[in-house]
């Protein structure tokens, strides 16, 4: 686990280069309300030739390191692995082409939303629905209360659009 | 909503993403799930949005039409009134001011 986590780092990066992405997993359930803490950022790409190509020169900006310390090769080993877990100077970095329970990038960024974040970023961030059920999906027991939490916040946050006191 | 996963974890979703969980989970597209229900394909897509919110029983129809049983249990509920207060304290923000409460929590 990094000791160092700068999600602005990341997103920076991402946004210089033009990466086409979604957040979602942690930060993303902690942008939409949920009282976690998390050490790393979660995205799901585009997988367009070119968007990987912009992600590729975003790692390189990151110096991004696979576990083994190499380099990863985004094409290679996303081809091999259903997620590729990077380290970068400023923290974690995952990349999850098809989260469990999805279809990917363009199957999440129907319902996905601009969420500002300061610093002049506006990073796509999968709904609370998406999270919930990239969860549920997943199907682990340690992900239990998140899943609940994300529950909860779903019906509060309906409770508040609709004017209904729960 | 709550419902037992097959391998005995306990998994909350709304009815969307339970219908649609359980359609992905056969393999069906909306064309089929409409198909085998009988269901309009354009309001099958509308419940798995939760645009609109099917009944009891129309839920279970859909999941059987998946392979699938609705098996619901009554369990003791307590509200959760501080994480409540949490959630509610949370909303009240920005995504902004959400990100940097997490980094500071992260500090501590």
């Amino acid at each position: 686990m990094a000791s160092e986590f700068d999600p602005y780092g990341l997103l920076e990066a991402l946004e210089r280069q033009r990466v086409t992405y979604i957040v979602v997993g942690g930060l993303g359930r902690v942008i939409h309300g949920s009282d976690e803490v998390t050490d790393g950022l979660d995205i799901v790409p585009s997988t367009r030739e070119e968007n990987l190509r912009r992600l590729g020169l975003a790692l390189e900006e990151l110096d991004a390191r696979r576990p083994d310390g190499k380099a990863p090769q985004l094409e290679r080993d996303l081809a091999r692995e259903p997620v590729l877990e990077l380290q970068t100077d400023v923290g974690e970095l995952k990349i999850v082409p098809e989260p469990a329970g999805t279809r990917g990038y363009d199957d999440l960024r129907r319902r996905a939303r601009l969420e500002p974040l300061g610093r002049g970023l506006r990073p796509s961030v999968a709904s609370l629905d998406d999270h919930a059920r990239m969860l549920a999906a997943l199907g682990h027991e340690h992900d239990r209360q998140p899943l609940l939490t994300l529950q909860r916040l779903i019906e509060l946050d309906r409770g508040i659009s609709r004017g209904i006191e729960l | 909503m709550l419902t037992q996963h097959q391998a005995g974890t306990i998994v909350a979703v709304t009815t969307g993403t339970l219908i649609r969980q359980g359609r992905m989970r056969a393999g069906l597209s909306q064309v089929e799930l409409s198909q085998r229900s009988g269901k309009d394909r354009a309001q099958i897509a509308r419940w798995e949005r939760d645009v609109v919110v099917p009944s009891l029983e129309t839920l279970r129809e859909l999941l059987r039409a998946c392979g699938f049983d609705l098996e619901l249990t009554l369990v003791p509920y307590e509200a959760d009134k501080k994480q409540d207060a949490r959630l509610q304290k949370a909303l009240e923000r920005t995504p902004q001011e959400r990100l940097q409460a997490m980094l500071r929590a992260r500090g501590r």
